[in-house]
């Protein structure tokens, strides 16, 4: 057994996390020359790794992941990597879901139901592409394929869709759509005041929504959503191509994209939550 | 175990350069448990080890052609997998010390798993490949505990071997929680330094 340089011992002492660039540089090097170094690197990963009590199991690929591999390494066919996918969200909804279930039909039915909405996104964009108040969507860095739009609607449990700007008391709930135009990983952010939180998805969670519409319900909940408090608020939906990862529930919207290279904004809605009538108000004339 | 896997990962390699793009599936099933496993342990964030995974997937078979042993493969996309996700996790380290200066950072709420105890899961994490691997490996964790100096020997007997906090450990033994955790870390350090073969010079056992 050969020794290991005292100055060695310290960069692993602080490794990974209290190292700077430069030290990390060097321990690196050192670990390329000696195999033992990169063990006991690994080590040290594995040390942390248990004392945080971190999962040991991997996940199953999403199905953002292998899109990303496919498209990545140019394979022909993006079969199941051995795994079985990642739930989307449509399987997650109930009956009620206002998202269309692609998967597990026949090809004819898929082409036909695919024909449809790109005959009715046709129709959408030459009604809305100006003038939609409900969203539109930012470019996107997106190489190969078209720019990531969508959008965000609001509705009344009964159905009414919500403009922007629109005022609604707190005790009458909403419940909220996005309708990105392709496949995306996405976050709905809620600013009231000085406080940004993320109302979904919930932390260390992946949202990944299909194109088009996408109801926001979670499983086995209602979809119906109210806000905190009273007043003006701003719903931000963030899309990235790959999974958005969302370090905190309480993040600003600048944190949320700085966190996510490729991320942007899809579509911001503002309602003003006014506080509920209250018995002590003097009722509402007669007209 | 880990023979039959370069063997297996070797022959995918093979089949996809000779244009077997089926060989790629293979490939990225072998690689999936190997790569997702230690990443998802280092960042402890599932979308951030799966970013991991895809990124260290597109860089490993770009340079395929390059590769001189094809059964190295799953070597080398280990050791990139692992550089990514610590420059993943310092990244995001830099970030949340932002965030918790704004009181913004939930990250330290977050309840770890304690089904197991730290020492079996470090375990599990250097000898993935079967549990015989892994009880060895928590024998030699142990002799290895039992030949480095104090007061880091009892703080991992404590932290490691009975899963207690290191504050209370630190408060039983009448240090502050700071200059615990400095020996806690230096005793990593030399345990892992030792596991991986290495004599240290300076350090009584």
């Amino acid at each position: 057994m050969s020794t290991l340089p005292d100055s060695i011992l310290d960069l692993l002492d602080g490794y990974p996390d209290e190292l700077d660039d430069a030290q990390l540089a060097t321990l690196r090097a050192a670990a390329d020359e000696d195999p033992r170094v990169a063990e006991a690197m690994d080590a040290i990963l594995a040390f942390d790794a248990a004392m945080a009590g971190a999962p040991t199991t991997p996940p199953a690929l999403s199905d953002l992941a292998r899109h990303r591999i496919a498209k990545a390494t140019s394979a022909d066919t993006p079969k199941a990597w051995g795994s079985p996918p990642v739930a989307p969200l449509e399987a997650r909804h109930g009956a009620d879901s206002n998202v269309v279930p692609l998967f597990g039909r026949r090809p004819v039915q898929i082409a036909l139901v695919a024909l449809l909405l790109v005959a009715a996104g046709l129709v959408a964009r030459s009604l809305f592409d100006a003038t939609d108040p409900y969203g539109g969507g930012i470019k996107g860095d997106d190489d190969d394929g078209p720019a990531l739009t969508g959008a965000l609607i609001l509705q009344a449990p009964d159905g009414t869709r919500l403009a922007s700007n629109a005022s609604r008391p707190v005790t009458d709930p909403v419940r909220i759509t996005a309708r990105p135009s392709a496949a995306a990983s996405l976050a709905l952010l809620e600013v009231q005041g000085d406080v940004s939180a993320v109302v979904w998805p919930a932390p260390g969670a992946i949202w990944t929504a299909t194109a088009g519409p996408n109801l926001l319900q979670p499983p086995g909940a209602s979809p119906d959503y109210r806000p905190a408090g009273p007043g003006p608020a701003t719903y931000v939906l963030v899309a990235r191509p790959t999974a958005l990862s969302i370090p905190g529930r309480r993040i600003n919207e600048a944190d949320l994209l700085a966190a996510n290279e490729g991320a942007l904004v899809l579509a911001r809605f503002e309602l003003d939550w006014t506080a509920p009538p209250s018995p002590d108000d003097p009722p509402p004339e007669d007209p | 175990m880990a023979e039959q896997l370069d063997q297996r990962a070797g022959a995918a390699v093979t089949a996809y350069l000779a244009g077997d793009s089926n060989a790629l599936h293979d490939l990225v099933d072998l690689l999936r448990p190997v790569l997702m496993g230690p990443a998802l342990g280092i960042l402890r964030d599932p979308a951030a080890a799966e970013d991991v995974f895809v990124e260290t997937l597109t860089e490993v078979v770009r340079r395929l052609p390059t590769l001189r042993e094809p059964r190295a493969v799953i070597s080398y996309a280990r050791r990139t997998a692992r550089s990514r996700a610590v420059d993943h996790l310092r990244k995001r380290d830099r970030r949340d010390s932002h965030l918790a200066l704004l009181g913004t950072s939930d990250l330290a709420a977050r309840e770890p798993d304690r089904s197991t105890l730290p020492i079996e899961r470090i375990a599990a994490f250097t000898s993935p490949e079967s549990r015989a691997l892994s009880a060895e490996r928590v024998a030699s964790i142990h002799e290895h505990i039992d030949r480095l100096p104090e007061p880091g020997r009892g703080l991992l007997r404590a932290v490691l071997l009975e899963g207690q906090p290191l504050p209370d450990v630190a408060e039983r033994l009448g240090l502050s929680t700071s200059t615990a955790y400095r020996a806690l870390r230096r005793a990593r350090a030399l345990l892992a330094a030792r596991l991986s073969g290495v004599e240290l010079p300076g350090v009584a056992s």
